[in-house]
């Protein structure tokens, strides 16, 4: 992950379907357009729906990684 | 009880009239072609019920809303008055059901395929025309939009489900590996070379790879539709078989016909198609239909 520079980060672990995406959403708003957001997100549901939903609000997302454990570290780089 | 003058006897017989419990009263059943209704559309069979019936309405299982109370003789009177609104009325019987979707590609963001213009389609093709009357039973066809199979196309005499055939793009992916944890099916897996690759046999075609790339490396390569044939739910119930994959979506009309045909042509009265496959054989319901 050392390659992306981070400009924020949530931990969103423990919250659900669909708040862990609405909170996503709304922090992307407050940042600047290419600034990079890192999200820390559960396995299963959340891991497949927040990377999907923020692809279709338009944003991209540069990487998802497992840091250690049972939960996935993304970076989004906000257009 | 006295017959009004006015009642349509004729009308009554393709069904739609259901006789309630208690003495001289019906529910009239709407046909609401894959449960999408305008908003005054509800409001008027709101009115409708408060004026002929109890004011209670049933949403049936198949999208469907009846009417519940309404004494026999303002039956006409509250038909005549739904009619001249633009609402027409459901089918019950050995018939060709209104036809059930869910949203699809339109508004539901699983959608693959159009299931909902699909099932307006369909309906519009065969509710009430010849080919769907005089069936051994009812017959009943619905189109979900996805894999995930909403709808229940498997519970259906005959069912289907939009499905893609992806395609990956090397060139396009950023190695970010949220195709192999969004795979559901265990079907992609990250090679050494950070490209992900996908694993055919598991892959159920759900599309989940392509709507979660973010570099849009993941492509549709096709996109069709999965027939059922013979499912019903009831007293015995049976999963519909699979007929075919990847089906043109414009061909579905025309393999919901050779099913009908199939049905009339070998169907005993009473009994539900997945008896009749049961009977003839899936493997020459495919000859005569694909």
């Amino acid at each position: 992950m050392s390659e992306f520079k981070v400009d924020d980060s949530l931990d969103l672990r423990g919250v659900l379907c669909p708040i862990n995406f609405v909170k996503t959403k709304l922090k992307l708003e407050e940042m600047d357009t290419g600034d990079h957001l890192e999200v820390l997100l559960d396995e299963g549901d959340p891991i497949a729906n927040v990377p999907r939903s923020v692809k279709e609000e338009g944003h991209m997302i540069l990487k998802v990684d497992r840091p250690e454990g049972d939960y996935y570290r993304i970076v989004i780089k906000k257009s | 009880m006295s017959l009004p003058k006015t009642i349509d006897l004729a009308a009554m017989k393709t069904g739609g009239l259901i006789k309630q419990i208690e003495k001289d009263l019906f529910a009239i059943r709407l046909r609401v072609p894959v449960g999408r209704m305008g908003a005054d559309h509800l409001c008027k069979i709101g009115e409708v019920a408060k004026k002929y019936g109890t004011g209670m309405l049933h949403f049936t299982v198949r999208q469907g809303i009846e009417i519940q109370g309404v004494p026999f003789a303002d039956i006409q009177a509250a038909r005549d008055e739904l009619e001249a609104a633009g609402l027409r009325i459901g089918a019950c019987g050995p018939r060709f059901r209104v036809v059930t979707a869910c949203p699809g590609a339109e508004v539901c963001p699983n959608g693959l395929v159009d299931s909902a213009a699909l099932g307006i389609a369909a309906d519009d093709r065969f509710y009430g025309r010849p080919e769907g009357l005089e069936l051994p039973h009812k017959f009943k066809v619905t189109f979900a939009g996805c894999t995930s199979c909403c709808p229940k196309p498997q519970e259906n005499d005959v069912g289907f489900h939009g499905q893609v055939e992806p395609e990956l793009f090397e060139d396009e992916c950023n190695g970010c590996g949220i195709c192999e944890v969004t795979c559901k099916e265990g079907a992609i897996v990250m090679g050494d070379d950070e490209l992900p690759i996908r694993e055919e046999p598991k892959c159920i075609y759900c599309g989940d790879c392509v709507k979660s790339c973010p570099t849009d490396a993941w492509k549709v390569k096709r996109t069709g539709l999965a027939a059922f044939a013979g499912g019903r739910w009831g007293r015995h119930p049976e999963l519909g078989q699979k007929l075919a994959d990847f089906i043109e979506p414009e061909r579905a009309m025309d393999i919901i016909a050779s099913v009908l045909k199939f049905y009339k042509d070998e169907g005993k009265r009473g009994e539900r198609l997945g008896v009749t496959i049961n009977r003839v054989g899936l493997a020459e319901l495919k000859r005569r239909v694909l």
